[in-house]
């Protein structure tokens, strides 16, 4: 799964640390969402999505792979 | 939200001073009990061990959020078929040296023992996780 969040960080300006502290994760774990090591849950994808005034599914994108 | 994943962690980051606390503890016994009476009792020190290390392991980091839990539940998997893998070639390795069966009693590692020694490899794998990610 891919997502969008340094595009939409950086139209917000915001910073990793700004994000983690409006959605109450740890920097690090913004960073490894970033990433693409860490998938959140459905709990904290909807309040990045809120944040950014997006809905979830622009944010965070399927790829083939997820179906296999 | 009360159900989502990372709630299953339930003691506070404070429970991990008691965890300290109660292995501290048994530490200081077991070494009372070797200067005092010579007796070197590794399964007794291993209950305390085990406890101590529960309540540290399973109590919430400073920095808790949902990728800890995750990370902490991935150190947990890999460390119990390792843990189990160790204690069996304890226990084999033990059982099979001039071993014998009229005579002697069937070596065993307590379960505080592996529960102790997978505790410590989970600590070990979450940490170096949760700095290498």
């Amino acid at each position: 799964m891919k997502n969008t969040i340094k595009v939409e960080r950086a139209k917000k300006d915001f910073t990793q640390a700004d994000l983690a502290e409006k959605v109450g994760v740890s920097r690090q774990t913004i960073n490894s969402i970033e990433k693409g090591k860490f998938i959140p849950s459905t709990l904290l994808a909807l309040k990045i999505a809120h944040v950014f005034a997006e809905k979830v599914d622009s944010i965070f994108l399927l790829e083939k792979d997820d179906w296999e | 939200m009360k159900n989502s994943f990372s709630s299953a962690f339930i003691y506070p980051y404070w429970m991990k001073i008691f965890g300290l606390l109660i292995i501290l503890a048994g530490i200081g016994i077991f070494i009372y009990r070797i200067s005092k009476f010579d007796i070197l009792d590794l399964t007794g020190v291993s209950f305390p061990l085990a406890m101590g290390l529960v309540f540290i392991f399973f109590s919430k980091e400073k920095d808790f959020d949902e990728r800890i839990a995750f990370l902490k539940f991935k150190a947990l998997a890999v460390a119990v078929p390792i843990a189990a893998a160790i204690v069996m070639a304890i226990n084999y390795s033990q059982n099979f040296q001039n071993y014998s069966i009229e005579t002697d009693s069937w070596f065993s590692i307590s379960a505080f023992e592996y529960l102790s020694i997978t505790l410590l490899i989970a600590m070990g794998w979450f940490y170096y996780l949760k700095y290498k990610e």
